[in-house]
């Protein structure tokens, strides 16, 4: 996906006409139509609307894990919507990576095995991932439950190793879908905050669904999703 | 978005049955199938017990009869006179004999034969000892049914000829006595006392093995031999109703006995009955020593009956450990399958409890579909086995359809209540330690039970066996020991299992790569669930052991036929048989290996000291003898080296069995002499029944002074039959051919060791079904889960061939370990419990190694599951497993 040779003046992500609709002909339910919209590298977009309007979708769209009936995703350049599975698996794998508003850990690791997971993916060499693992753990603050289980950690920590973990394999862009909506206010805005600090230090694209006002407002634009149009 | 929760009860029911149905259907076919089965057992055990009851008493021939012993007749001291009633009286006797039998007996029992007998008289004449015994015989009023192929019967003789008694002889009886119809003889008893005898006929029986013929073999079978180092020969005569009177004169009272013999009819004696039968048999013989100069009774018919039924009551016993094996995995798989159905249904169920539906409605709901369905089921069961054996047994069916029943609505119920959240994880976190270690406790709780009852269980068979005190069913807790052992082992490993989850994660922490890694972790968070590990585990010790119970029946069933038999075959024949001969024709013949001819004696008086005791003395060419055991699968016997060297006048001998006293020297009574016995080693054990036994050397044996023909030739070789057909008639005298394939082939089919064959086959292949149907069950139940586990690795960016991977290890790998430990724990239940188990001999013990192949059939089956289930997963969008 990444060609050094071409140059990063266009848009992180494009998104193009993009349609999608559930069911058919009498239970039609039109979840996006026609969006249209770019994110810039680096750039941290916030995607708030109100429950039912199409945020969740419109992510999985970017993310590979849905298909559209229309229209055309591009990330970084390469078209997104035509790849096949193993295509999309590669995706995900080295550019575009996840945070879940469940956190997605793996009960049985730790917190650092749990970062160390897109490592294993890519099959970097264990030193390296341990150096990474470590590294990240530090940016979101949890060096010192490296060894710990997700069932011995608060819902605030837990959300920050899903936050490292989608770091460790340096993604050129991270999609977090409701990343606080498990915490409460405090804890949600000390991890939106982390979020923040963590996509700048790293130099990560990020689009964040979200219907926390207060979250917004850390994010360097607003995409306003509603009955499935990007409006304003 | 969720599916509402329609409004309508009925129509939910009535939808969710639409849905769920397969599931129902498969909770009813498992009860149906289980319940059948569990009812199947009563009757086909009765069944197969009054098979048992009825060869064992049909094997016991005449000796099962119940006879009776008359008062002597009462002679008046002022003089005899001839009474033409006497045969009448005998009759009526016969009768009053009958009366007096209980209802149990008299309903079983055969009419019955009435006998008078004199003691065995000696023919007066010069030449070789000629004796005779005299009998007459009543059967319902009939003289036994012969032909007359020389004269005609025995008749009242006239006036002037008193004191003369007609008699008839049989064909063979007048060969070996050289006597012919119209000869006439003196016979005299002990005390001198004598009767003149005249043969009116020679007869040939019309049926040999009547009923009749039961009071003398010697009527039909003279028998001859040497006493005091002359020969002999001894045989009886048949007395008529008319020349009875004739007898009655003649002879005193006290020369007379009178017996009625009564028969079982094998088909009328019924397993339910013989306890009670064997009871009637100790009162009727008690009540006759109370009232003096009344009938004797006396039978072996009570230890006939009583070796039966304990034989029944331990096959009952293992058939018993069979069955609660196979009933633990049926109730492990409805558990299973009540688990998934309450899972499939998880979002309604929670919706409900959440909107107020009260956990007793939500039950109630459940309960009344699992009673539908176990009801139905047992119907199903239950009524085609009455179809099939007219009856059924309810006992064990009552278990399986209440946990069908109950097993949905309880686990609904509760687990509603968790979804809904009503019992929520305290946040607290001393509450939430609180809470774990009441978890703990509860499972160490019942942790320490289970090992507490398999111990219990344990001791219990070590001690009493499975038989049980013989009544309908065996001893339960004794026959429930493998099972708890299997449950109480899927405990342990449950235990034990996150050990080596957490080796392999360490092990694999360090791989840059991930599919190891990833198995290790999935199922150290979800594989090992109690319930399916359960399953497995019970169903695969359940298969070794019962393959291994089976397997060592037969190796005992072969056994036992061998020391029976004592070779490949044996030749039964008269001592002037010239089985040495014989013995050497077979060895010329091709796929012989060995032939020993000896002789045989059972009940020779082996004496030392004070003490004497009746032993099998087996007189053979310890050369010969040594080679036939090597030849064939007896233990082997190197002492028998010692035989050959004679040692002064003592002979040589080894001795198996019998009292201490006897080794060292002895003295064997053989015929009229005394033989000096050197007790030199142990003789090989080749039929334990017959202890003890004495064998000695046929040369030194003769050397001492004493001659013994064989009677007795045993073969080995896989030619064995073919040349027996060839050879066994080249001698004169030859009683029977046993063939050892006769003797296994008659053991096998023997109603019982056959029956529990047959129930090893089915509940093997049952487990089997059951441990895969478990294996399928538990996945469906945990797919959804493991779904979403696999869609945030997919997420991730794990591709496609690698998930498939990661689903098989999660899926075989469990499979694969609890299927392995329940093979260990069922070649650990074989060795710890078949001694106690098994009716052969402990030596007999077989166990299953071969069961092991059951490991990779369940591994496979949980290959193609994780296959299947990953198919499936790929076609669903990820988007879609990320949002459930
Ligand atoms: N699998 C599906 N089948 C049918 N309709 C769906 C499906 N998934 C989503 N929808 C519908 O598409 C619309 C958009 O859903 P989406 O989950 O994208 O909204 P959202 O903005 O993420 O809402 P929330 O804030 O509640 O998460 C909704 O009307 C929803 O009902
Ligand atoms: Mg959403």
């Amino acid at each position: 996906m990444s060609d050094p040779a071409e140059p990063l003046a266009g848009p992180m992500v494009q998104v193009r006409g993009l349609t999608r609709t559930y069911g058919t002909d009498a239970t039609a339910v039109p979840a996006l139509r026609d969006v249209s919209f770019d994110v810039a590298p680096g750039e941290m977009v916030a995607v708030v609307g109100r429950s039912g309007s199409g945020k969740t979708t419109l992510l999985n769209l970017l993310g590979g894990l849905d298909r559209p009936d229309s229209g055309s995703v591009r990330i970084d350049g390469s078209e997104v919507t035509t790849l096949d599975e193993d295509g999309l698996s590669a995706l995900r794998r080295d550019s575009v990576s996840y945070v879940f508003q469940t956190f997605g850990l793996i009960p049985a690791l730790t917190a650092a095995e749990n970062v160390g997971v897109p490592l294993r993916l890519r099959r970097t060499p264990v030193a390296d991932r341990e150096k990474r693992v470590e590294l990240l753990l530090d940016l979101v603050g949890l060096r010192d439950h490296a060894g710990q289980r997700p069932g011995e950690l608060s819902g605030g920590q837990q959300q920050r190793v899903a936050i490292a973990r989608a770091l460790a394999g340096s993604p050129r862009l991270l999609l977090a879908d409701e990343p606080t909506g498990q915490l409460d206010t405090e804890t949600g805005l000390a991890v939106m905050s982390l979020l923040r600090a963590v996509v700048e230090s790293e130099g990560v694209t990020a689009v964040v669904a979200t219907h926390d006002a207060v979250l917004m407002a850390l994010a360097d634009r607003v995409l306003a999703i509603s009955d499935g149009r990007v409006g304003g | 978005m969720r599916r509402r929760f329609p409004r309508a009860h009925a129509a939910t029911v009535g939808g969710r049955w639409r849905a769920d149905w397969p599931l129902l259907l498969l909770t009813g076919l498992v009860v149906a199938l289980t319940v059948g089965l569990a009812a199947a057992v009563d009757p086909v055990t009765e069944r197969a017990a009054d098979r048992a009851i009825a060869a064992a008493v049909h094997d016991a021939g005449a000796s099962g009869a119940v006879v009776a012993t008359l008062p002597a007749w009462y002679d008046d001291p002022r003089g005899k006179t001839r009474d033409p009633s006497t045969a009448v009286q005998v009759r009526q006797d016969a009768d009053y004999a009958r009366q007096a039998l209980p209802a149990g007996l008299d309903a079983v029992l055969r009419p019955g034969v009435a006998w008078v007998t004199t003691p065995t008289l000696q023919v007066r004449q010069v030449g070789p000892t000629k004796l005779l015994q005299l009998a007459f015989v009543d059967t319902a009023g009939e003289a036994p049914a012969v032909t007359y192929d020389e004269g005609g019967p025995p008749r009242a003789v006239p006036r002037r000829a008193l004191g003369l008694v007609e008699v008839a002889l049989s064909q063979t009886v007048a060969d070996a006595l050289e006597l012919e119809a119209g000869d006439r003889r003196t016979v005299q008893d002990e005390q001198g006392r004598s009767a003149k005898l005249r043969v009116s006929g020679v007869f040939t029986p019309g049926d040999p093995d009547a009923e009749a013929w039961d009071v003398s073999a010697r009527l039909l079978h003279p028998v001859q031999g040497t006493a005091d180092g002359l020969p002999y020969t001894s045989a009886a005569a048949l007395v008529s109703a008319g020349s009875l009177a004739d007898l009655r004169l003649v002879l005193p009272a006290d020369d007379l006995t009178r017996r009625v013999s009564f028969r079982p009819d094998p088909s009328r004696v019924r397993w339910l009955a013989a306890r009670s039968l064997e009871r009637e048999i100790v009162s009727l013989q008690a009540s006759a020593s109370l009232s003096r100069g009344d009938v004797a009774w006396d039978s072996l018919l009570g230890s006939t009956l009583e070796r039966a039924r304990a034989d029944i009551a331990s096959a009952r016993g293992r058939a018993d450990v069979l069955l609660i094996g196979l009933l633990a995995a049926t109730l492990l798989v409805l558990v299973l399958a009540a688990q998934l159905l309450v899972l499939r249904r998880r979002d309604p169920l929670t919706m409900a409890r959440q909107r107020g539906a009260s956990l007793a409605s939500i039950g109630l709901e459940l309960l009344v579909e699992g009673l539908t369905v176990a009801v139905l089921g047992a119907v199903v069961g239950l009524g085609a086995v009455v179809l099939v054996t007219g009856s059924a047994g309810w006992a064990w069916a009552v278990p399986v359809a209440v946990v069908a029943a109950l097993a949905s609505p309880v686990l609904g119920a509760s687990w509603a209540d968790v979804w809904a959240g009503a019992r929520r994880v305290p946040a607290n976190r001393s509450a939430r330690r609180t809470a774990t270690r009441t978890r703990l406790l509860r499972r160490l709780a019942v942790e320490t039970a289970v090992l507490l009852v398999a111990a219990l269980s344990f001791s219990a068979l070590l001690q009493r066996g499975v038989a049980g005190d013989g009544a309908a069913g065996g001893d339960v807790t004794a026959a429930s020991a493998p099972t708890w052992w299997a449950v109480a082992g899927a405990l342990v490993l449950l235990r034990v299992l996150p050990v080596p989850v957490r080796w392999a994660l360490r092990a694999t922490r360090r791989s840059p790569g991930g599919v190891g890694f990833f198995v290790a972790a999935r199922i150290g968070e979800a594989g090992a669930r109690a319930l399916p590990v359960l399953v497995v585990v019970v169903a695969v010790a359940g298969i070794t052991l019962g393959a291994s119970l089976a397997e060592s029946d037969r190796a005992g069933q072969t056994s036992a036929a061998l020391s029976s038999v004592g070779g490949d075959a044996r030749i039964d024949a008269d001592p002037q048989a010239d089985l040495a001969q014989l013995a050497e024709d077979a060895e010329d013949e091709p796929g012989v290996d060995a032939a020993a001819a000896a002789r045989v004696e059972d009940g020779a008086r082996l004496s030392s000291g004070g003490a004497s005791q009746a032993v099998r003395l087996v007189v053979v060419d310890a050369g010969d003898y040594a080679a036939l055991l090597a030849a064939s699968n007896l233990a082997d016997a190197p002492q028998l080296g010692r035989l050959d060297a004679a040692d002064g006048d003592e002979v040589p001998a080894l001795l198996v069995g019998g009292d201490s006293v006897l080794r060292d020297t002895a003295s064997l009574r053989w015929e009229d002499t005394s033989v000096p016995i050197d007790v030199v080693g142990t003789a090989p054990d080749v039929d334990a029944s017959a202890a003890p036994v004495l064998v000695v050397d046929t040369d030194s044996f003769a050397a001492a002074g004493a001659v013994a023909l064989p009677d007795t030739l045993w073969v080995v070789g896989t030619g064995t039959d073919a040349a027996l057909d060839r050879i066994a008639s080249r001698v004169d005298g030859v009683d029977s051919v046993v063939r050892l394939s006769d003797e296994l082939e008659a053991r096998r089919t023997a109603p019982l060791p056959s029956a529990l064959i047959d129930l090893a086959v089915a509940s093997s292949v049952l487990l089997l079904v059951l441990g895969i149907l478990g294996l399928l069950l538990s996945a469906a139940a945990q797919a959804p889960e493991r779904a979403r586990s696999l869609g945030r690795l997919r997420a991730l960016g794990l591709p496609q061939g690698e998930v498939r991977r990661v689903l098989v290890g999660e899926l075989a790998v469990p499979v694969a370990v609890a299927a392995l430990a329940g093979w260990l724990l069922g070649v650990a239940c074989s060795y710890a419990m078949l001694g106690s188990l098994t009716a052969g001999s402990p030596t007999d013990v077989e166990v299953s190694w071969w069961t092991i192949g059951v490991v990779p059939i369940l591994v496979v089956a949980a290959v193609a599951v994780a296959v299947l289930e990953w198919r499936r997963i790929r076609r669903r969008p990820l988007s879609q497993l990320l949002r459930t």
